[in-house]
């Protein structure tokens, strides 16, 4: 890595320049090539369309969130507090920890169905952020914050089909 | 080699599939449900005789089971969806994710030339192997000078 202030020639990787200690920290960061590549690290996650929402609270019986859920057509509910994303109750939840269970729904509280504090994005985040969050976390539905309030919920299948956009113009 | 072309080329048998859960469309309900748990995934393929015959996921657990008058003793042909639509291991992978737009799928079974169930895609297994295959733009988030932690490190 060529130093630009002096020349030097530099380990990869390196902070600063060995010789003139100039900061070398933005030479580094990759450019993405065009194309697909470049909406995936430069695009926001308020460029994708994001999921419908049902939100409930901790309190709330599993039976109510279940029936909003099935109302609107999707597969998972925020749990919310005071405003507050607190959790996500999804499909998942519901087959592992409720499925063979002989339960009353009405009882059943979503906390604890619930999986507690889920890894959120923000919506100025670049797409690459939350494929990398999908991808290491195996997740689905990462939710979309606003100082801590959730605003959407962006699902993998949001961002594959965005992908495939992209794809089809792309040579 | 470009994400778009790599999709194009990609074929399903090389994305990384988990082992199915596979069960017999006679396989009570409570049966299907624990093979789906043994596997940690999120669905099973019906067959009979080896062959695709129904699958049954999460969503149809969801929407015909929870909340309802559950019979987990009933065979899992009354809450599977039948007849799904499949593709073979050596389709693309855009035609994974091509199908799944289509249909808005999350889940496509994989059958052989014979008809015989042979595994099963999610968007997941997309997503996975995307940003396997093009770690810079997914797994490697380059520093952002101007990011805001929101608690101080450590604390």
């Amino acid at each position: 890595m060529i130093c630009p202030h002096c020349g030097h020639d530099n380990l990869e990787g390196l902070d600063n320049c060995e010789q003139c200690l100039q900061d070398l920290r933005a030479l580094d960061v990759p450019v993405p090539t065009g194309g697909l590549q470049k909406h995936l690290m430069e695009d926001t996650i308020g460029q994708v369309p994001f999921d419908r929402l049902v939100m409930v609270g901790p309190q709330d019986s599993v039976a109510r969130a279940v029936s909003q859920i099935k109302a609107i057509g999707i597969g998972q509910a925020l749990v919310v507090d005071g405003g507050r994303l607190v959790g996500i109750l999804t499909e998942r939840d519901l087959l592992y920890k409720l499925a063979g269970r002989e339960a009353d729904l009405r009882q059943v509280q979503v906390s604890q169905m619930m999986t507690p504090n889920p890894e959120t994005v923000k919506e100025g985040d670049a797409l690459r952020i939350v494929l990398n969050k999908m991808s290491v976390g195996g997740y689905r539905h990462v939710p979309i914050v606003r100082d801590g309030r959730p605003v959407g919920i962006v699902s993998a299948k949001a961002i594959a089909n965005f992908i495939l956009k992209y794809s089809a113009l792309d040579f | 080699m470009s994400i778009a072309t790599t999709l194009r080329e990609v074929k399903i048998r090389h994305l990384p599939l988990r082992p199915p859960a596979m069960v017999e469309r006679r396989a009570s309900l409570k049966e299907t449900v624990e093979a789906i748990k043994s596997k940690h995934l999120g669905c099973a393929l019906v067959c009979e005789g080896g062959k695709l015959v129904g699958l049954f996921t999460e969503r149809d657990l969801l929407n015909k089971v929870i909340g309802e008058p559950a019979g987990y003793a009933d065979p899992v042909e009354k809450f599977m969806t039948p007849d799904p639509a499949k593709l073979s291991l050596d389709d693309s992978a855009e035609a994974a994710m091509r199908l799944m737009q289509e249909g808005d799928y999350r889940t496509i079974p994989l059958v052989d030339a014979q008809g015989n169930a042979a595994g099963v895609v999610t968007v997941r297994d997309l997503i996975t192997y995307l940003a396997e295959h093009f770690p810079k733009e997914a797994l490697n988030l380059p520093p952002d000078p101007h990011q805001e932690m929101d608690r101080a490190e450590g604390a």
